[in-house]
């Protein structure tokens, strides 16, 4: 059942980034970096774990999870060390997409020829 | 906003605008959202097949195990970019295969490829990041400041 | 007009915000057919169940509950429950009001009640070992603090 509803949000919040391509005019970067930071504000306000919970990878999996994980690496470490933990306690629980991206791009770059 | 920079403009410039409109492709929205759901809900159900396969055959939790499927992702995304696959997904599907991590971790490894030839260090590692850039920047900047008004909102004893 | 559209936005979020967890789980008399409610029962005294049984039955009121494992030592309780698709969205305060109702319930038990999938795959393994005998009360104790600890993981 979870797999059905993972298919159907993970499929919603691209179809939300698809209107932001189309509708709004806006390239792939701008699109990122307005869903992480719509993920941020969902934790924030306490909407994204439901919203986890509910739909598994259907919530993790897009990019929105991202800042969302961001948040919460900063409210644990604030709840540990006060306000300075909501500086250094980002990246705690989240380095898992930006090291593979980093370390498999540089294995990519080694094994792949270049296209272009 | 761009109506509000059209009327500054002088009457020929209006005409000209209005006529490149006439003449731009029409973008089927209808059908791209279409695409992009179908594509990215099918990435979003293979990551559940991963997690899923990482908590009953090892020893993940349903809290731990976003991490290695984000990473096996990521591998998969290698591949397929290395193999030029992924590009003629994103060409078909769109917002589909840019919003999901993979679109993420394609970004990064297409640049690395790509700028093999200008060398490792100024080639790879300085163009890595061009599309990750913005996205690592305004996201650790917003989850600071959410995170410190939910701190401080706590703090207060108003949450 | 910019500075109203922002009133407008932290209004909305505002509203979000307080859209918070409010379904909880009402009990009933009816029996929760689809729950696979087996009492664990062994001849040796020392790893006897009968807590973790009367878990079971307690948790067996929710009709919203589809799985429920649990296994005790004599200061220690876990309990593991699947919750069904629709309720998932309350996960956390389900979570927290069985938690206390668990807690209130077994007074002398160090209880700890979790929704994760994994756990509940652990205690079915354990709750087999148990059923057939097939292991110490000492093992028990060591099994459920890795439990107990592997639920508590958090990355």
């Amino acid at each position: 059942m979870i797999f059905f509803w993972a298919f159907v949000i993970g499929g919603a919040i691209c179809v939300i980034g698809q209107i932001l391509f189309d509708v709004f005019k806006l390239n792939p970067g701008q699109t990122l970096t307005i869903l992480v930071v719509v993920g941020a504000i969902l934790d924030g306000v306490g909407l994204y774990e439901p919203l986890i919970d509910f739909a598994g990878a259907g919530a993790t999996v897009p990019i929105t999870s991202f800042g969302n994980s961001l948040v919460h690496g900063a409210m644990q470490e604030a709840e540990k060390h006060g306000l300075v933990g909501v500086v250094t306690g980002m990246f705690e629980v989240t380095s898992a997409g930006i090291s593979a991206a980093i370390i498999f791009g540089v294995i990519g770059a080694i094994i792949f020829k270049p296209k272009g | 906003m761009a109506d509000k920079k059209k009327k500054n403009l002088p009457p020929e410039a209006q005409n000209y605008q209005a006529f490149q409109e006439e003449r731009e492709v029409k973008r089927p929205v209808l059908l791209n959202c279409i695409k992009a759901f179908l594509v990215g809900g099918f990435i979003c159900f293979i990551g559940q097949l991963i997690s899923t396969f990482y908590i009953y055959y090892f020893h993940f939790t349903e809290q731990t195990a976003g991490n290695p499927t984000t990473a096996t992702l990521i591998f998969i995304t290698m591949l397929l970019t290395g193999f030029g696959i992924y590009d003629r997904i994103g060409q078909f599907a769109g917002a589909g295969s840019a919003v999901p991590v993979t679109g993420f971790g394609n970004a990064v490894i297409s640049s690395a490829i790509e700028y093999k030839t200008e060398g490792f260090i100024l080639g790879v590692g300085s163009n890595m990041l061009k599309l990750a850039g913005p996205v690592i920047v305004y996201g650790v900047f917003s989850a600071f400041l959410v995170a410190l008004v939910k701190t401080l909102l706590i703090k207060w004893g108003v949450i | 007009m910019t500075i109203k559209k922002w009133l407008f936005l932290i209004g909305l979020l505002c509203i979000l915000s307080s859209c918070g967890n409010e379904s909880a789980l009402e009990p009933s008399n009816k029996a929760n057919e689809k729950l696979d409610l087996t009492h664990i029962s062994t001849k040796n005294n020392d790893t006897s169940q009968h807590p973790a049984n009367q878990a079971k039955d307690a948790l067996s009121k929710y009709k919203e509950i589809t799985e429920v494992k649990a296994v005790n030592t004599t200061k220690q309780l876990i309990i593991a429950v699947q919750v069904e698709q629709n309720k998932r969205f309350n996960l956390t305060s389900i979570r927290k009001q069985l938690q206390k109702e668990m807690k209130k319930k077994f007074p002398d038990h160090k209880v700890e009640l979790t929704t994760d999938k994994k756990i509940v795959i652990e205690l079915k393994k354990l709750e087999e070992k148990l059923q057939s005998e097939s292991i110490s009360k000492k093992k028990v104790e060591k099994r459920v603090k890795e439990i107990i600890k592997l639920s508590k993981e958090q990355t």
